[in-house]
C-alpha cells in the first residue's frame, strides 16, 4: 500500500481520517456524550463508559489506517 | 473491611516485608542503570541530553509513554473518578490524539532537530522566529511552569504510597517523598538521558502491566465482568452521569481538555527532546501506533475500572468533601483497593503482586519526574545560562550547571510538597490531577507557535512573543483567581468550570498571535522555505 498511493488520493484519505477522528472525539468526549447521559446501562455497562469505549475504537481504527496508508515510510 | 484495615490486611497477607524488599531492589536497580548509563556516556552535551540521538523503537516508545503517564495516571485520575464519578473517564479520549501527535508533530521536529543540531524546544522555536531571544526565554519559562508542578505531583505520590504502605510509621509521607526525590535525582545526575531512557523502559513496562493487573484484579474480585458492572450500576445516578456530583466535568470542558491537554503534554520539553533523541522518523511512526492503542487500553480497562470499583466499595462522603474513612485521601483509592483485594484473590502470590503494583506506582512517578528534571536542566542551561548569563562557558561548565539545576529543582519541588502537607487547604497543591491540568495549561501555550512553525508558517517574531505572553498571563490569572485568592472572581471561576484553562489560554494566545502577526514584519521568505524543506525532508 505504502508508496503506491497517488498524492491526491493520499491527501483525500488523510482528510477523511482526520474528520472521522475528530468527529469521534466530539461524540465520545464532547457534547455527543449528552446522547447517552442519564440513560440506563448499555450491554450491562454504565452508558457513558460503553460510549467512550466505542468511540475510542473508532479513533484507534483511524490511527491504524493512517499508519498503513497516509504516514509515509521513508 | 474492618476499622483497622489496611493494617489488618497487611498482617494477614504477610506483607510487612515483601514490599519493602521489592521497593529496595527496584531503587537499587535504578541506581545501577544510572551508573551503567554514566559508563556508556560521552562527555558531550548532546550525549547527556539526547543520548546521541540514537534511541531505537523499544526505548523510544516506552520512554515517551512512561514520561506521559505519571502518578496522575495511577493515583490522580483514579482519585478524581472516585471523587467525582464517571465524568472524568472522558479524559481517556485524549490518548489516541496524543499518540498520533508523536508522529504528526514528532517526525517534523525530529527532522529539523537532526539537521540543525537542536537540543531544546527553545533552540528550534527561537531559530525559526528569527533568532528571537524573547521566544527562547518564553519557551524556557513555559517549560519551567510545566515542569515544577509535574515534579511536585510525582514526589507527592511517593509520600502517599509510603503513607499507605507503612501506616503506623511516623512521618511516612516525608520519608517516602524524600526517598523518591533523592533516588530519582541521583540517577538523572549521573547518567543523563541514557539513564533516564533505560530506567523508563523498566518503569514503562511495570506501569503498563500494573495498570492492567489492577483492573483485572478489581473486576475479578468484584464477581467478574457481569458482577462488577452490576455493582457499579448501583452507584447513585450522579456518579454515573455528567457533569458529576461536584458539577465539574461537563462534556464541553472534557472536550477542550482532550483536545488541548493531549497536544500540550506532547510538546512539553521532555517529550520534545524525546523526538530529537529518536533514531529515525520511522521509529516515531511506529511508536505513535503503539502509543495510540496500548495506553488507552491500559487506561480504560485498567485503572478506570479500579476507580469505579473503589467508589462502590469505599463510598466517599461528598457532603463533607471527604473520602471514605478508610481511604486517607482521594488520591489513595487505587492503593487501598489493591491492598484490599489482591491478597484475597491470589493467596500466597498476593503479596508479591501487590508489591509489584506498588513498584508500578513508584515507577509511574519516577519515570515522569526523571524526564522532567532532565529536560528542565537542558532548558535552563541551554536557553538561559548559555545564552544570557555566560555565553562563552565551556561544555564542561554547562554540564555542571545542568547538574546543579537538577539538584536545586529537586529540593525546590520537595520543599513545595512539604509546604502542601503542612497547609492542606492550600488549593494548588491539593489534588494530583488538578495540578496536572494546570501544568499542562502552561505547556499548551507553545501550541500556537509550534503549529505555525510546523505547518502554517505565517506568524512573526513579535506575534509569537505577544501570543505566548498573553496565553501564559491568562493561565496565571485563572490559577491565581480560582485557586490561590480566597474569594474567587466569579467570572473566571465560571469560565474555568465551563472550559479547560489550557484551552482558554490558548484561545487568547492564538488571537493575539494572529492579530500581532498581521501587522508586524514577516519572517524572510527564504528562511521560512528552508525550514519548510527541513521539516518535510527525507531522512
Amino acid at each position: 500500500m505504502i508508496g503506491q498511493m497517488e498524492p491526491a488520493r493520499r491527501k483525500r484519505l488523510a482528510t477523511i481520517l482526520i474528520i472521522v477522528f475528530f468527529a469521534a472525539m466530539l461524540m465520545g468526549a464532547g457534547p455527543g456524550a449528552f446522547l447517552v447521559n442519564g440513560k440506563g446501562p448499555i450491554l450491562g455497562m454504565p452508558a457513558i463508559y460503553a460510549w467512550v469505549v466505542s468511540w475510542f475504537f473508532v479513533q484507534a481504527s483511524m490511527v491504524v489506517i493512517a499508519y498503513f496508508t497516509v504516514w509515509k515510510k521513508r | 473491611m474492618t476499622g483497622d484495615f489496611p493494617a489488618v490486611c497487611l498482617a494477614a497477607a504477610g506483607m510487612q516485608t515483601i514490599p519493602i524488599v521489592m521497593l529496595a531492589c527496584y531503587m537499587l536497580m535504578l541506581l545501577v542503570l544510572g551508573y551503567i548509563g554514566f559508563r556508556r556516556s560521552k562527555t558531550t552535551e548532546e550525549d547527556y541530553y539526547l543520548a546521541g540521538r540514537g534511541q531505537r523503537l523499544i526505548v523510544t516508545v516506552l520512554t515517551i509513554m512512561a514520561t506521559m503517564f505519571s502518578s496522575a495516571a495511577m493515583l490522580g485520575i483514579p482519585g478524581l473518578i472516585y471523587k467525582d464519578g464517571i465524568g472524568f473517564l472522558l479524559f481517556a479520549m485524549n490518548l489516541p490524539l496524543s499518540g498520533a501527535a508523536v508522529y504528526v508533530l514528532g517526525s517534523r521536529i525530529w527532522r529539523a532537530g537532526r539537521k540543525r543540531g537542536y537540543v531544546t524546544p527553545g533552540d528550534m522555536l527561537s531559530d525559526y522566529y528569527g533568532g528571537s531571544r524573547g521566544v527562547r526565554i518564553l519557551a524556557a519559562v513555559t517549560g519551567f511552569l510545566y515542569v515544577i508542578p509535574y515534579i511536585v505531583m510525582q514526589i507527592k505520590a511517593g509520600g502517599h504510597l509510603a503513607q499507605v504502605l507503612f501506616p503506623g510509621t511516623e512521618n511516612a509521607f516525608q520519608i517516602g517523598a524524600t526517598a523518591l526525590s533523592i533516588v530519582t535525582m541521583l540517577y538523572v545526575l549521573i547518567g543523563g538521558m541514557r539513564s533516564v531512557a533505560w530506567t523508563d523502559v523498566i518503569q514503562g513496562s511495570l506501569l503498563l502491566s500494573g495498570m492492567l493487573i489492577a483492573g483485572i484484579a478489581t473486576v475479578t474480585a468484584m464477581g467478574g465482568i457481569g458482577g462488577f458492572f452490576e455493582k457499579v450500576n448501583t452507584l447513585p445516578e450522579e456518579a454515573l452521569t455528567l457533569p458529576g456530583p461536584s458539577n465539574a466535568w461537563s462534556p464541553w470542558k472534557m472536550l477542550t481538555i482532550c483536545l488541548f491537554a493531549s497536544l500540550g503534554t506532547m510538546i512539553q520539553p521532555g517529550q520534545w527532546m524525546r523526538y530529537y533523541s529518536a533514531h529515525s522518523a520511522n521509529t516515531l511512526r511506529r511508536s505513535s501506533l503503539i502509543f495510540s492503542i496500548v495506553l488507552p487500553i491500559c487506561f480504560l480497562f485498567g485503572v478506570m475500572l479500579v476507580a469505579l470499583g473503589g467508589r462502590v466499595l469505599f463510598p466517599p462522603d461528598l457532603a463533607a468533601d471527604q473520602p471514605h474513612e478508610l481511604v486517607k485521601s482521594f488520591d489513595q483509592i487505587l492503593v487501598v483497593m489493591m491492598k484490599e483485594h489482591i491478597p484475597q484473590l491470589l493467596g500466597a502470590l498476593g503479596p508479591f503482586v501487590v508489591s509489584l503494583l506498588f513498584v508500578a506506582i513508584l515507577a509511574a512517578s519516577m519515570s515522569t519526574a526523571d524526564s522532567n528534571l532532565h529536560s528542565l536542566s537542558a532548558v535552563l542551561t541551554r536557553d538561559i545560562y548559555d545564552r544570557f548569563i555566560r555565553p562563552k562557558s565551556s561544555e564542561r561548565e554547562r554540564a555542571w550547571v545542568g547538574r546543579s539545576i537538577i539538584v536545586v529543582a529537586t529540593f525546590l519541588a520537595l520543599g513545595l510538597v512539604q509546604f502542601g502537607e503542612r497547609n492542606p487547604d492550600f488549593e494548588p497543591l491539593k489534588l494530583i490531577a488538578e495540578m496536572m491540568l494546570f501544568a499542562i495549561a502552561f505547556s499548551c501555550q507553545l501550541l500556537p507557535v509550534t503549529f505555525d512553525m510546523l505547518f502554517f508558517r505565517r506568524g512573526t517574531k513579535a506575534g509569537a512573543i505577544a501570543g505566548i505572553s498573553a496565553g501564559l498571563l491568562t493561565v496565571l490569572a485563572v490559577l491565581i483567581f480560582t485557586k490561590i485568592v480566597g474569594e474567587p472572581v466569579s467570572g473566571l471561576a465560571n469560565l474555568s468550570r465551563l472550559l479547560d484553562t489550557g484551552f482558554t489560554g490558548c484561545a487568547v494566545n492564538a488571537i493575539v498571535f494572529v492579530a500581532v502577526s498581521a501587522v508586524t514584519k514577516k519572517l524572510p521568505t527564504n528562511h521560512v522555505e528552508t525550514f519548510a524543506r527541513d521539516f518535510e525532508s527525507d531522512e
